[in-house]
Formats: structure tokens, sequence, C-alpha cells
């Protein structure tokens, strides 16, 4: 299970970012305006906080990859998938983060 | 009868979406062409790599089969083009959404199975006069639509004007649209609500403002034929038509149907899909099931011809 | 590399061994896979290679039945007001068409295709499984056909495949037509989550020894990828369809604004699946596609790893892509924005897989017969499709568009070059192993072509008709609109692309020659493992598996494997059997015993189909006898399982000995348990997301929950039947009659518990006054009243069984696998008890 969470890490944070940044502006909608400027800036600190973690994740794929200790073909196929995740889930919650920033 | 041509404002090309007559669909316009245009290189680049790959000379192929083609061609110029029009869409997205201004002129549009209830505010939000099937709104403003359903989901929809907005029952739904000059502009129901949802269109008039302002205040005051008594006031009573629609300065007050005050002076019959004279209305009421079937205005078979041509001048000369 | 299991992979230099077979070893196998002898052994098959024959078979049956209502639909619009067709029945036709296109036929045939070839893919005899594949595809065939027959009758839903409500609610819909679909479909999704969960346990835990994931074969992620898809996204659409039903049938009103329902919780629950939905079917098929391209290419895959993430992540992004459905229902601006990115963000993977195959087509040299057409076809018309999507994922662009036939165009293009061109390449090239015949090369250029030619006459015609404002799901349109020219060129071209189908299915008629003792061989030289020379019980020997491509790499491999030099080349026990490997590395772990063919499975997806048709024509109490029936023929099905061979460890080939039965997270039903839990927490998870919407629509509304001290009792009992649960399975272990009856007793108090705790909880609800017809809070906490009421009574079931069991003497430390799941499904139960519980009493709060 911790070889698939570490696998898939990149798109979990994706998946974790987009529910929340998903749940901010309906919880926003609910009390205010969903664009509200406090409820806008709650997101984005998450959305930061969320781009922080995918990058910590980046590295570490990246740093396993690279560390001679990476045995067999199959750990390296694996970090790979990890590493090229994490760079794909960057880029997507960085557009995922462009809604809070466009247009105000 | 049948339905031969469509009524004003209907015209099918230019492709309305390409043809926009506002600020709310000129720059969808040019976003559509920056699309088509993208979509179009996109498509020339993959078919030519694709050409290549296939039958291009040995050394272009090696050239083109590596692993640096999918990282070049599959993610960095997909990454490029969709962040370039990712930042373009949603600033656009943004600017079309803008907040209703007050003074903006204010109509609230219901959908119903399967036409239009139409009315216009005040400034308090009152309706001040109702209408079916036919909207009319100063040229060269923004207005605002106040977008309700009294039964399914409907969608309303003027592409020369703008985008379209879901009417959805519990729910109001704003949308600001504006005719830069006066003319006419065909809609349509685009959410599919059951039965005839094919033919729910409507219409909409933009007229220069201070006209429209004339118009308006000729219809607050009942139509001048409203109620003169003539065989086909004595018909459209003695069929209790006034169940379902009203006529003002008269008994009829039903809400169920249209508003038929000014009838005459509408352009379309039947939810915009028939152009209003005296023959298309003695049709419509004799077996509107045949034009529109499942609509839920039953056919009146019982009527002679001389009565049909008797209530339908009289709907005629409501103006 | 470590050793997941502690296997011993020195082991695998054993192989090929060179001692020769015994002579009767064959003949053994054979005679345990022997081919069914009567009809009703025909119908009572269970091995994959019959059943995914059946399975493909209805599907493609069901693309051609909704295929001809396409025909019918496009006679009607080929002129303006033509009176081909009457109003009802095309707004019947569109909805069965749509309806038909996703449920009856994408969905099963890309699952019936991963039934049909992934054990032979990955070197298993057959899918972990079997009679639960044999009772998916059974319940989808009946249900299938009774959902179609019902158009027939004009008893035909006429709501559109999405069904929205209030158009599909009891006002507007008052005849049984909607509930056909409701009950159809929620049956038949019932069906899709039995073969995903097999499919799932199939990748994970039946691979050939050696098939570490890295040589894992494309279409067996594909494939794994899909079914863990549809765990998560078909739950939503259960929910839904139930919650309508619920609302149709006893008026609760979830969807209905005048009492605090919402459609619009209609539109997020549908969509949650809905667009995952085209993703789940496009997956397998772009796995087919990255399996076929190296094959018409001669040479691997460019870019294998790129490939895999890019569905890997397809799987994850198209989960937020649900509401660009919903850019037009007034939702706020930021929000429709978050699922435009994501729109914009899911076609980064699909680029990468069609350069993906372009560079592989550049690499290598391609062969232009009848599998590399519909491939490159395939190629030029899913990347116009998702051009169109791009189009459609920018927000005003989508306003204009939306409901039109743009959007149309745009579906057809990615379905049809994403799903159908796949698939008809995937036929033309598979078939050699399935029939003894391949399919005729000239033919199907000819049906290529023609549906090439069709598919763009079709469907580009239709983007202009779109955009000069033709809405979809029209019946008719007016002349005058300039309209009459596109439509009819469409419909000309709908009629080239079913040409090309009918001569599909007349080469299918003269070659296709199934279940017979030889295919047709590797004819294409395809590396994978199913091009293998295998009989009915597939490979005669499983080969350690040291390469992607081991056809390609593995010299002699097909000599080895057919003179039995590797795993298994025997029946080590005399019945079916297969070998249990590990989920990362495929290290052998057990020998897996598969069943023999049995008619319960048959029985049972009668019954239950049965149970739901009745239903749903309002016949309660045979419906009823129906329901008792199909639960006495699984529970009759289930008797014969977990049961231990006297044989504790046998040879599994070269000396090396393997375990008969093992139990816990190492075994195969424990998997399957667990992934059913994870569709039983999805459902709860999207009813807590329908509560919280709901309450969102209408706070004031909102009545204070029962009081706080029933929580304190409820969350008691249902830790206690945990703890229960648990402490059976551990005594029973500790062996011992005396415990055996222990452990069956605290286990049937632990369901007792939770039972009760359930049965609190709604009095608790009950005294509030609470009712689920007057407002949404009513209908959202009594729905999961309800739903916590069906797994306690399936509980109670499971209780009941294993009381037999008991009284059986079946109930004993060396199987304890029984009452592993059970004590899993009920520690399942008390916690849904104890969420539900929770969630409703604090969420708002009084």
């Amino acid at each position: 299970m911790r070889r698939w969470i570490f696998t898939l890490g990149g798109l979990l944070l994706w998946a974790v970012h987009f529910v929340g940044v998903y749940a901010i502006a309906s919880l926003a909608d609910t009390v205010s305006t969903a664009d509200a400027v406090g409820w806008r800036m709650a997101a984005l600190a998450f959305s930061g906080l969320c781009l922080l973690a995918v990058l910590l994740h980046l590295l570490l794929a990246v740093r396993r990859l690279a560390s001679p200790s990476a045995s067999g073909a199959a750990d390296h196929f694996m970090s790979q998938v990890a590493a090229m995740g994490s760079a794909l889930a960057l880029l997507a919650i960085l557009w995922q983060t462009l809604p809070t920033l466009i247009g105000y | 009868m049948t339905i031969e041509r469509a009524p004003e404002g209907f015209a099918g090309w230019p492709p309305p979406i390409l043809d926009p007559a506002g600020p709310f669909a000129g720059p969808v316009n040019i976003l559509s062409w920056i699309l088509f245009a993208m979509s179009a290189v996109v498509l020339v680049v993959v078919l030519a790599a694709l050409a290549v790959a296939l039958f291009g000379p040995k050394r272009w192929r090696v050239r083109l089969g590596g692993e640096r083609l999918v990282w070049i061609g599959g993610l960095a110029f997909p990454v490029v083009v969709l962040s370039a029009l990712l930042i373009y869409g949603l600033g656009l997205t943004s600017h079309l959404t803008d907040d209703p201004r007050p003074g903006e002129v204010r109509i609230r549009v219901t959908g119903e199975m399967w036409w239009w209830r139409v009315a216009y505010l005040d400034g308090g939000g009152r309706e001040v006069l109702q209408d079916a099937n036919e909207i009319h709104i100063p040229a060269g403003q923004p207005v605002v639509f106040e977008l309700e359903s009294a039964d399914v989901i409907h969608s309303f929809w003027v592409p020369r004007l703008g985008g379209k907005k879901d009417m959805i029952p519990g729910r109001r739904n704003i949308l600001r649209l504006q005719a830069d000059a006066p003319g006419v502009f065909g809609g349509q129901c685009a959410e599919y609500c059951g039965g005839p949802h094919a033919l729910m269109g409507l219409v909409v008039v933009a007229h220069p403002p201070a006209e429209f302002e004339a118009w308006k205040r000729r219809r607050l005051a009942p139509s001048l034929a409203a109620g003169l008594p003539s065989r086909g006031t004595e018909v459209f009573d003695a069929s209790g038509c006034g169940a379902c629609h009203t006529v003002r300065g008269t008994a009829a007050n039903g809400l169920a149907g249209p508003d038929l005050s000014h009838v005459g002076d509408r352009r379309t019959l039947g939810g915009g899909i028939l152009p209003t004279n005296q023959g298309t209305l003695a049709g419509w009421i004799s077996d509107s099931q045949a034009i529109k079937p499942g609509n839920r205005m039953p056919a009146y078979p019982v009527l002679s011809g001389e009565d049909l041509r008797a209530v339908a001048a009289y709907l005629e000369s409501l103006k | 590399m470590t050793s997941e299991t502690g296997f011993d992979r020195t082991l695998y230099e054993r192989f090929p061994t060179t001692e020769p077979r015994p002579r009767d070893e064959l003949d053994e196998l054979e005679a345990v896979w022997c081919r069914p002898r009567s009809t009703w052994q025909w119908m009572t098959a269970i091995n994959n290679n019959f059943v995914g024959v059946y399975y493909v078979g209805a599907a493609m049956l069901f693309f051609v039945l909704a295929g001809l209502l396409a025909l019918l639909m496009r006679t009607q619009l080929a002129l303006p007001l033509n009176g081909f067709l009457p109003q009802e029945t095309y707004n019947q036709m569109f909805t069965v068409h749509g309806t038909a296109m996703m449920f009856l036929f994408a969905v099963p045939a890309v699952e019936a295709l991963g039934v049909l070839l992934l054990p032979q893919m990955l070197g298993a005899r057959d899918l972990p499984f079997p009679r639960l594949s044999a009772y998916a595809f059974w319940a989808y065939l009946i249900g299938g056909l009774a959902f179609f027959c019902s158009l027939l009758f004009g008893l035909a839903p006429s709501g559109g495949w999405f069904m929205y409500p209030p158009l599909s609610n009891i006002t507007y819909s008052p005849g049984i037509n909607a509930d056909f679909w409701l009950l159809g479909i929620g049956f038949i999704e019932i069906s899709a989550i039995a073969g995903a969960i097999e499919i799932i346990v199939g990748v994970l835990r039946t691979r050939a020894p050696g098939m570490t994931l890295d040589k894992l074969p494309v279409f067996a992620w594909a494939m794994l990828i899909f079914a863990c898809m549809i765990i998560i996204a078909f739950p939503s659409i259960i929910l839904a369809t139930t919650l309508m039903e619920l609302e149709r049938a006893l008026g609760w009103p979830f969807f209905d604004p005048a009492r605090g329902g919402d459609p619009m919780l209609w539109q997020h629950l549908f969509w949650f699946f809905g667009h995952p939905e085209v993703y789940i079917i496009f997956l397998p098929a772009a796995g087919a596609m990255s399996t076929i391209v190296p094959v018409v290419a001669q040479t691997p895959l460019v870019g294998h790893r790129l490939v895999v993430l890019a569905m890997l992540a397809t799987g994850f992004i198209s989960f937020g892509v649900w509401a660009h459905h919903m850019f037009t229902t007034g939702m706020p601006t930021i929000s429709t924005s978050f699922f435009s990115a994501a729109s914009a963000a899911v076609s980064i993977p699909a680029g990468i897989q069609v350069f993906s195959w372009i560079a592989t087509v550049g690499s290598g040299r391609m062969r232009f017969n009848t599998p590399g057409l519909f491939v490159l076809g395939s190629l030029v018309i899913f990347t116009m499709g998702g051009l169109t999507g791009v189009m459609a994922a920018m927000v005003p662009f989508d306003w204009q568009v939306h409901d039109t036939y743009f959007i149309v165009a745009h579906l057809h293009y990615v379905l049809i070059g994403g799903m159908v061109f796949p698939l008809f390449a995937a036929i033309y090239h598979w078939m050699p192993m399935v029939s003894s015949r391949p399919l005729s090369d000239r033919l199907g250029k000819w049906a290529f072509w023609l549906m090439f030619t069709g598919m763009h006459a079709t469907f580009f015609t239709m983007h202009l008709t779109g955009l000069m404002g033709m809405p979809r799901r029209v019946y008719t349109y007016l002349p005058g609109r300039g309209l009459d020219l596109p439509n009819l060129i469409s419909t000309i071209g709908a009629f080239l692309f079913a040409a090309g189908v009918l001569i599909w299915v007349i080469d299918m008629i003269r070659n296709f020659r199934p279940f017979g003792a030889r295919n047709a061989g590797n004819i294409h030289d395809a590396p994978g493992l199913e091009w293998l020379p295998n009989g009915l019980y597939s490979v005669r020997s499983i080969p350690v598996v040291s390469s992607l491509y081991p056809l390609w790499d593995q010299k002699g491999l097909a000599g080895d494997v057919e003179a039995g030099r590797y795993f298994l080349p025997r029946t080590a026990t005399g019945h079916r059997e297969t070998i249990l490997t590990s989920t990362l590395n495929a290290e052998p772990i057990a020998l897996m015993r598969l069943p023999q063919p049995s008619g319960w499975p048959l029985w049972a997806a009668l019954f239950t189909a049965g149970f739901f048709l009745l239903l749903t024509v309002q016949a309660y109490w045979p419906s009823v006898v129906s329901g008792v029936l199909a639960i006495y023929c699984i529970m009759t099905w289930a008797w014969s399982l977990d049961r231990p061979l006297p044989q504790k460890t046998v040879d599994i080939g070269a000396g090396i000995r393997a375990p008969t039965y093992v139990s816990g997270p190492a075994s195969h039903g424990w998997w399957a348990m667990v992934i059913t839990l994870v569709v039983g927490g999805m459902v709860l998870a999207m009813s807590a997301f329908s509560y919280v919407f709901l309450w969102s629509r209408n706070p004031q509304s909102w009545a204070p929950p029962p009081e706080v001290a029933s929580l304190a009792m409820l969350l008691a009992m249902n830790a206690a039947g945990v703890l229960l649960a648990w402490g059976a399975c551990r005594i029973l272990r500790r062996g011992g009659r005396v415990r055996a009856a222990l452990a069956t007793l605290l286990m049937l108090l632990a369901v007792g518990l939770v039972g009760g705790a359930w049965g609190l909880d709604l009095s608790a609800w009950l005294a509030t006054g609470l009712d689920p017809t007057v407002n949404a809070q009513g209908a959202t906490v009594y729905a999961f009243m309800a739903w916590q009421g069906f797994f306690v009574s399936v509980a109670g079931l499971m209780g009941l069984f294993l009381l037999l069991r008991w009284m059986a003497g079946l109930v004993r430390a060396d199987c304890p696998s029984t009452v592993d799941l059970i004590a899993l499904f009920v520690a399942y139960t008390a916690g849904q008890g104890a969420f539900a519980g929770l969630l409703l009493r604090l969420f708002p709060g009084s």
C-alpha cells in the first residue's frame, strides 16, 4: 500500500487540492459569495500548501530515482511514474489555481 | 397546415454563433475563431507527424521515433497552448459574468412546457407587464434576464446575443445580454424538456431605446380591440379560451397559457415557430396538436370554419 | 530488488525445466478444463474462453441494435418536419440509443474484452472469480434485453440518457418507462461492478510469476485503472438512481425544489459518474491501441512509462471534470473555472498517448492491415474529438455550443475515435486468438473505409449544424434555417457507417469460428502472452516472465510453455487452478483453486433480474419471491466455497511447493470483499455529499437532530460490534471445536449489536417526528437509514449463513476465510452506522 501511495502521491495530492478548492468555493457560496475576497485568499493559501507538498513529493521521487540504492527495474519504473505523476500534478494544480487569481 | 418557413430572426446562415450582435456574443465569436485556428494547427501538426511516421524517409522517421517526440508533441506543445488558452478563457469568463448594475432593464423569463412566459420588471422587481414568447429590449444597453422555470429544466438561448443559461425549478439564474443595434433575433430552448422541445423557440426584438419606451407604454394599456363586441369575442368566450389565456381589459384572465393581450402584435405563434396571421391563428386553434404535437392546448375541431375565422380575426386585431 | 513475500527469486532459474513431462498430464488438464457438452453446460460455462466470447458478442449485439436506432433517427432528421417517426417514439429512441450505447455497449464491451483477454495476457488459467463473471454476464444480458425490449412496447423512457429531474419525476414521466431506466440501469451497474472486482483482483493477483509492474502489459494497466474507476464512479449513479426511485415510488423529495430538494443534486451525482464514464470507456480502448500499435509497427511502444502515467493521470483527473456538463446551470464562475482547468488538464494525458502512438509508428514500419487501418483511423478521429473537447472546456465557448449538435459531433468523435475504432481494431487483431479462422483482411478494409468516411460525413457536418443553432435531442427542425442540407449529409453518412458495420457482420458470419480445439495462432507476430499456444486451460504451463514483450524477447518461450517446462504444467490437485501471485512483483504465493462450472450463478442472475424487472412492472409479491430465490441461489453458490483441500501444499512446478489455501490479505477473496466495501464507502461518501448539498440549499428548514445521548449508545454498540467480529477471527484461528462455536457466537452477537445500533438510530429519528416525504432533510436522513438497513440485512443474512455453516461443521480453523470476510463486512457496516450517526447529528448541529 505504501508503495502505491508513493507512486500515486502527486496525483493523490491533485485530488486533495481539487476537492479542497471546490469545497472552499462551495462553502463560500453558501455563506456569502463564491468569490468573496477572504475565501479566495483561503483557497490561495490552500493551493500554495498543496503546491509545496507536490514539490516535496517530486523532490523525493527524483532523489529516489537518482539514489544508487534504487534496485531493480520494477522499483525504478515505479519511481519514474511517481516523479512524472508529480510533475503532471504540479502543472494541473497550477492551472487549478488560476481561477482564484484571474478576473478580479 | 404545415410550417413552411421559419419566422424572421431564424436564418441559419451565417451561423448565428459566428454572427454576433452584441458584446456578450462578440468576444465568444473571437474565442471561437481562435479555437478553430488552434485546432486546425494542432490537427495539421498531428497529421504531418503521422504522415512522416508512416511514409517519411528512414532518416526522418528515426528522428521522429523516439520518446523525445512524446515529450515535445504530447507534453510541451499542449502545455504551452493550453496554458495560454486557459488564461484567456478564464479572464473572458469572468468578464462576461459581471454582476448586473442598478438601472438596467430587467425581464423575467419563465420556461414553461413548451413556451416562454415573459414579464417586464420595474426597479423594485415587480412585474409590470406580461407577455409570452417574444421579448422586446432596448438596443445598445445590457438587459438583465431573470430565468426561472415553472415545470422542468429549460435553457434560454439567443445565440446572436450570447451564450445560453438554464432555467431550473427552484432557482433563479441571471443572464445579461445586449443587442448593439435594433433587430430581430431568434432564440431556442436548448435543454431537452420532453415532448415538443424541438419546437420551443422565441424571438427577441431590439428597438432603439426611445422606441422601446414607447412600445412599453403602448403595451401597458389593454389592446384597443380587447372586448369589443364581435363574433370572434363571442366564440372566444363561449369556447372557454379565457380559462387558460388572459386578454387584459376583458374577463379572460387564465394564467395557464400564454398571455394574449397583444397576440396580434407578436411576430410568431406557437412558441416561435409560425408567423402570426389570421391563417396561422385559425390553423393553430383548430388543431395545434397537428402542428406542435404534445403541446398543452387542446385541438378545437368542433369550431366551424366561420367561427375559426372570426376568432382568428379577433386575436389578430389584438395589437 | 528485495522480495515482496519472502519468495526466493533464484528459484525462477529452475525454469524452463528439462526433465520430460509425464504423458497423461495434458489429458488430465484437458479433462478438468473440458468443453461443455450439452446446451445446459454451454449456458453454465464459466471459463473466460466462453463467458468472454458471450460477453463481447452480447455487447456487439447491443451496438448493432442501438446503431439501428440511430439510423431510424437519422432518417427522421433527413428532412425538416419529417413525419417518419412520431415525436414520442423519437424521444424514446434517442434515450434508448444513448443509454444502450453507454451502458449496454461501451462499458460491457471493454469489460468483456478484459474478461476475454486478461487471463491469457497475464498467463493465468482463468479470472479469479469465474462464477462471478458468469453472473455478471447473465445479469447484464437479461437486464439489457429487458431494457431494450421496453422500446417495442412503447414503455421505453423518453427523458434522455441523463434522465434529468424534474422531467423524469412522477409528475412529468408518470408511466413505468422511467422506472425501466432506473431499475434496468441500476441492475446493469451491479454487473459492471462485479466485473470490475474480478478485473482488479485478476490483474493484481493472478499474474504470471516475474511479471513485475514494469512488465505488466499496457492493456492490463488500462483494465486495472478502468476497473478502479468503475469502483469509484459507479456508486454515484447507483445512489442517484436509488434516490430517484425513492422519489418516484415513495415521494421522498430529493430533487423536488418545492419540498427542499434540488434538481441540481441529480446533475452532480449523475455527472460525477457520467464524465469519468467516458474515460472508463476510453482507457481500455486506449490500452488496446497501445498494445496493437507496437504489433502493427513491429516495435516496442515508445514511452511505455509515459503512457502508463498518462492512463493513471486520466484516471485521477477525469474525476475533476464532471461539472463541465453544467457550465450553463448558473454555478458560480469560480467553480466553473475549476472544472474548465481540469478539463484542459485531462487532455494532456490524451496528447501523450497520441504522440506515443505516432512515435511508435515512426520507429517501426507500419503494416497497413485492417487492425492497422482502424488504429490510424482512431488516432485521427480521436485527435479531432479531443480538439473540440478542448474548445468545449473553454467556458464561454461552451455557453454557446452546449446542448447543440456541436456537442453531438464532439462526443461521437471522442467515443467513436476513442472507443469504437479501437474496439474494431481489437476485434480484427485478437480474432486469430479466439477463432480458428482470422477475419478477412479484404472485407475488413472495406468495413474500415466505409466507417471512416461515414463517420466524418455524419459527424463533421454536425459541428456546423450546431454552430447554426440546432439544439440536441430534437425530433425535428424547421425549414428555412439552412439546416436541411447538413442534416441530409449527416443522414447519408450514417448509412455509409452502417454499411461498414454490415460488412463486418458478414465477415463475422463467414469467418468467426470460436471455441475450437486450436485457434488461428500468432499470425501477427505479436509479443504478448495471449499469443502463446493455448487451449481451454489457457497456457499449458505458466511461464516466468522477464520482459514486457515476452514473445519477442524470451526466445523459445512458446515451445517451452507448450512442452510444460514452466509453472503448473498439470493440474496439481485435480481441480481447476491457477497461481496466486503478489501485487507488485508477481511472486507466487499459493495455488488458487478455481471453481467448476455451476448453474447457480445463472439462476442467481435470473432471479436478481426477475427481482428488478418485476419491481419495475409493479408486481411486488412475485418480485419479493424472485428476490428471495436470488438470495437462496447466491447462498448455495457461496456454500461450496472456502473448502480447504486435503493436500496442504503442492508442487507447482520444478519442486516449488505452495500452499493450497491462504486467508487474510494474501487471499483473493479478502481483496474482493475490501473492494466491495469501497463501493459501499463511495455510496456513503456521495450520500454525505448529497446531505450537505441539500442542507446548503435550505439551511433554515433543517430540524434539530435527536438528543446526543442516543449517539453515545450508537457509537458504543457499533464499536463493540467491531471488537466482537475481530475477536471471532482471532479465536477461530486458535483451533478447536469449542472455539469454533465461540467464534460463531461472537460473530452473531456482533451482527446483533450492529443491527441493534441501527434500530436504535432509526427509532431515535422516528421519535423526532421527521417525515421522509415532507422535506429534503427527512428524505436524506431516512435514505441513510435505508442504506444502513440494507447493510444490516445483508450482515444478518451472512450471520445466518455462518450459523448454517457452523451446524454443517464448516467453521474451522483451517478455513477461516468465511469468518474473516463476514467480519470485514460487519466492521464496515458498524463504521458506516457510526459515520451516519455522527454526520446526521453533528452537522449542521442543533
